[in-house]
């Protein structure tokens, strides 16, 4: 596994919980949610999502269910819970705060006021 | 409702398969859509394939970690799932009891009474045989045998190998505490001075006994008990150093021993240090009155201890200079366990009491079992219900037992507060136990044996009717209506409950019987003596102010003048004890003209008389004369003699003018009467031969007054004796007022006690028993009531109907009865050393107990059979 890789995966709930936020979705719909929205840039090893949503189903922040894909096909579709919708809020407000900083510090001159 | 679906459906959960196999589903979806996709966009279905593969990553990795969590995950669920499924499982189980209060009471009740008494019992069984003795290393402590030591013997046994430690203590005593508000009657014991050293208790306050209390002379001291203490001078730490007046001597209090410690029995208000006085060496020697209490040393044996007690006994006997000692010394030398000998003449009635009680333990069970199978019945149709829905066995029963724990909890709850009463009730009642075996009650062993108690009885009463329900055939009891299912196969097990609770029944039944006849048997013993028309009453005057002999003896001639002048009173008399009062004196005589073996001399009871008391107590006398004026205390000595002692050691001679003596060197005593046999030991004991020597020659300060009424009810006799007393000097306490026939029935109180809690526990048995009959007839009729309507319209006659429900009945009644008295029998066998003069096959008891059994089966066949007869054909038909 690259260091993309390693940064992805702190960063891989939270873009789950983010797919999940506009409704139900099975796992390959979220694999390309997440390639469309990030354009491909974080390249992701697609099978490393479903233990992802295992690991959060079982913290309670997501449920899934059976049902039948756009061409009437069994897939497991995933939603989120409260306390899922919760952690999105919470994680991204965190990661902004994050960014923002890392944004900052990076463009930085060298002297900064004290 | 929601809840209890949800609760059923689990049956439908996924199994460990299952999730493997939507997994591996999940993530072909995955695979495919993306292959599809990649077509699309125009690569070949194989380059497809491939670059999805690519792009997923390593598949068989991906694959084992989600089935890991989400076995993870399920094992989580599972564990909060059975939690909740059981509490659950108890709000239902709460609501279906609420409901049907009358069961709920009813199986609560008698939980408690079945829980209750076996705890009860229990917790007396633990503290006296299961548990040690309240002193250090108890089970090093061993009694000397005989019980009775002289004070030569006792200071001899300080020096043996064996013991690392030996302590002495005297019988009881009576002391009078004055001086310190209302005269009190108080017990005292005389201890060696190491006595609460080698018992390994410390002092609550102040010191033990010192070397120089034993010196004869020595300032008086005595060491208080706690509870005396406490009720009548206060905190234990300032009553130290304080001085009471003890019979009229001053004694200072030198220290108080805790509550806890009640030796030799509970009844111990203090304790006196026994004095070593070598000075008269006939009692140093002949005096028996010292229990040796030996602590084994490091590497003893109880054993080695009475090999060596036996030596060291055979040389004291030779080395005695005032007598040798008599009959069977050396045989009777031993020792034994200090726990077994506390505890051993009540083993066998406390096993009897816990079998009883167990059993009556398992009468209540199968009772509850039996309604709860009745109940079943009802509720077959839900359980299917469930089934159907798809509950497992296991749930349906764990919910069922979960019901019959919580009704066997609150039972055991109930049943503790019953005990702790009954412990309170029953103690003072069984003579021999008391505060030695340590505290007597409810403690944490108890409450485990309480709760082990309610553990096995769920499962014992719970798990049948479970287990019938949870294997109830679902389409035929559907299809029926919850109707048809236990008239069939419910039926057989009811049956079969209903006859073992019988058979139990029968047994407690035949054994309280036996017992009672048993003590029947004892207080029908003729005693020799007629005790009903005499009133007794013991003076204890303060030996100090009685020293003088011609004062004692002044006393009771005016006391007994003055008592035979009351109106109502046709004879009076003293003695100094009472036959089977337990007060026992044995003395060791020579006889004159007759040659002894050294050590065989002839053994005889001996008890101190007033002239009159043969007649007062209605004893023959069967030659020569009673004790009068003229056996002066001055005079030539005087004794007269039972028919069994003149028998014994003058027989086909007259006992008149034959003389005996003490064992040491003294003047001889001639035999001036012979009275008839009466028993002085126990009821169930054997006439031995006996000395009665007079008053007036043998004065003591504490007699017990005897009075015979002229035909009334000698208790009326009370206030004169009492005013008699006191105008001749107030400060004699007066003690134990009653019949000499109380004396006597206070003497069986353990036979008493054993067939009175029997005969307690057999009519519970019986009474459940009953019950039983009655719910399983009863049941029977409800389900037939549609048959005898048809029946009675067709013309059959309502005695018919009757007839044949009460056979029904009686049939259940018969099969017990046979099976109670096989295992009765069975029983018996270990009562027997409990019984006297009654053979455990007596046929008479038997037979009772059968005829019992089948009236009660009869009365309890009764109104269900009246119903039966009564239906009304066109009501049970339109029912239909």
């Amino acid at each position: 596994m690259n260091r993309e890789h390693q940064l992805l995966r702190g960063t891989l709930d939270l873009l789950i919980l983010k797919s999940l936020s506009w409704g139900e979705r099975h796992g390959y719909a979220i694999t390309e949610w997440i390639e469309g929205a990030t354009d491909s840039q974080l390249e992701i090893m697609e099978g490393t999502i479903y233990p992802a949503l295992h690991r959060m189903e079982g913290k309670m922040w997501i449920e899934s269910q059976w049902g039948l894909s756009e061409n009437n096909r069994r897939a497991k579709f995933y939603r989120l819970t409260a306390a899922g919708r919760r952690r999105l809020e919470a994680e991204t407000s965190l990661w902004e705060r994050y960014a923002r900083a890392m944004a900052k510090a990076l463009t930085a001159p060298a002297e900064v006021g004290a | 409702m929601k809840r209890r679906r949800r609760l059923f459906l689990d049956g439908l959960r996924p199994r460990r398969r299952d999730l493997e196999r939507e997994v591996d589903e999940e993530l072909r979806f995955h695979l495919e859509k993306r292959t599809e996709q990649l077509i699309a966009s125009g690569l070949s279905p194989r380059e497809a394939r491939q670059e999805a593969e690519r792009r997923f990553g390593a598949r068989a990795e991906v694959r084992d970690e989600c089935v890991t969590r989400i076995r993870q995950q399920e094992q989580r669920r599972m564990r909060f799932q059975r939690l909740s499924e059981f509490a659950s499982d108890i709000r239902y189980a709460l609501r279906s009891l609420r409901r049907r209060p009358g069961f709920t009471l009813a199986a609560v009740a008698g939980l408690a009474v079945g829980i209750g008494g076996s705890t009860a019992v229990f917790s007396i069984f633990d503290a006296v045989l299961l548990r040690s003795l309240p002193y250090r290393n108890p089970e090093e402590l061993v009694l000397v045998w005989p019980e009775r030591r002289s004070l030569a013997e006792f200071e001899a046994f300080q020096e043996m190998e064996s013991f690392a430690r030996v302590s002495g203590h005297g019988p009881g005593d009576d002391l009078t505490l004055t001086g310190s508000g209302e005269p009190a009657r108080l017990r005292g014991f005389v201890v060696s001075t190491g006595l609460f050293d080698n018992l390994g208790v410390p002092l609550l306050a102040g010191r033990g006994f010192l070397a120089e209390d034993a010196v004869p002379g020595s300032p008086k001291v005595a060491i208080l008990s706690e509870r005396l203490c406490r009720q009548r001078f206060g905190p234990p730490a300032r009553v130290v150093g304080r001085a009471l007046e003890l019979d009229g001597e001053l004694h200072t209090v030198v220290g108080v021993m805790p509550a806890e410690f009640r030796f030799p029995n509970q009844t111990a208000d203090l304790w006196l240090p026994l004095v070593l006085d070598r000075s008269n060496q006939g009692a140093y020697w002949g005096s028996y009155y010292v229990t040796a209490v030996g602590r084994l040393s490091a590497g003893a044996t109880p054993e080695s201890a009475a090999a060596e007690l036996q030596a060291l006994a055979g040389r004291l006997r030779l080395e005695n200079p005032v007598w040798t000692p008599a009959e069977d010394y050396l045989d009777s030398v031993a020792v034994e366990p200090l726990q077994s000998h506390m505890a051993g003449e009540l083993r066998p009635l406390l096993v009897l009491l816990l079998g009883a009680v167990g059993l009556v333990l398992v009468v209540v069970c199968v009772n509850l079992a039996n309604l709860q199978l009745a109940r079943s019945a009802a509720r077959v149709r839900e359980s299917a219900v469930r089934a159907s829905l798809g509950a497992t066995r296991g749930r349906i029963v764990s919910l069922l037992l979960t019901e019959t724990l919580i009704l066997n909890l609150l039972g055991a709850g109930l049943g503790l507060l019953l005990a702790s009463l009954l412990v309170e009730v029953l103690v003072p009642l069984l003579p021999g136990v008391d505060g030695r075996f340590g505290q007597l009650g409810v403690d944490h062993r108890v409450l485990l044996f309480s709760l082990a108690v309610a553990l096995v009885t769920t499962l014992g009463v719970g798990l049948l009717p479970a287990l019938r329900l949870s294997r109830t055939d679902l389409r035929t009891s559907l299809a029926e209506g919850g109707r048809g299912m236990a008239a069939g196969t419910g039926q057989f097990s009811r049956a079969a409950l209903v006859v073992a609770q019988v058979a139990l029944a029968v047994v407690l039944v035949v054994n309280a019987g036996l017992l009672l006849r048993s003590f029947w048997n004892l207080w029908q013993v003729p005693t020799g003596f007629d005790g009903a028309r005499v009133l007794s009453a013991r003076l204890d005057p303060a030996e100090s102010l009685y020293e003088d002999r011609a004062r004692r003896r002044q006393l009771y001639d005016d006391l007994l003048e003055r008592l035979r002048a009351l109106p109502g009173v046709a004879r009076a008399a003293a003695a100094h004890s009472l036959p089977l009062s337990g007060v026992d004196a044995y003395l060791a005589h020579r006889v004159k003209d007759q040659e002894w073996e050294s050590g065989r001399l002839p053994m005889a009871r001996q008890r101190i008389v007033t002239p009159g008391y043969f007649e007062t107590m209605g004893i023959p006398l069967l030659a020569g004369r009673d004790f009068d004026g003229t056996d002066r205390h001055d005079g030539p000595q005087a004794v007269i003699v039972n028919r069994a002692l003149a028998e014994k050691i003058w027989p086909g001679e007259t006992a008149l003018g034959k003389s005996i003596g003490y064992p040491w060197n003294s003047p001889w005593v001639e035999v001036v009467g012979v009275v008839e046999n009466v028993l002085e030991g126990e009821l169930d004991g054997e006439v031995e031969p006996a000395l009665y020597f007079p008053y007036s020659q043998r004065s003591m300060a504490s007699m017990t007054v005897l009075v015979a009424g002229a035909g009334l009810d000698p208790h009326s006799l009370a206030p004169g004796l009492r005013e008699a007393v006191r105008q001749l000097d107030d400060q004699i306490p007066v003690n134990d007022v009653q019949t000499v026939a109380a004396v006597a029935w206070r003497s069986i109180a353990r036979p008493r006690f054993a067939a009175a809690l029997l005969a307690a526990f057999a009519a519970v048995a019986l009474g459940l028993g009953a019950l039983g009959i009655y719910a399983v007839i009863a049941y029977l009729v409800q389900q037939r009531s549609h048959e005898f309507g048809v029946r009675l319209a067709l013309g059959a006659s309502p005695e018919k109907i009757q007839r044949q429900v009460v056979s029904q009945g009686l049939r259940l009644g018969l099969v017990g009865l046979a099976l109670g008295l096989v295992g009765a029998l069975a029983a018996g066998r270990g009562l027997e050393h409990l019984l006297f003069q009654v053979s455990p096959l007596d046929a008479g008891i038997l037979a009772g107990a059968g005829v019992l059994l089948l009236a009660v089966a009869l009365a309890a066949c009764y109104l269900p059979a009246r119903r039966a007869a009564r239906v009304d054909p066109l009501q049970a038909l339109r029912a239909e």
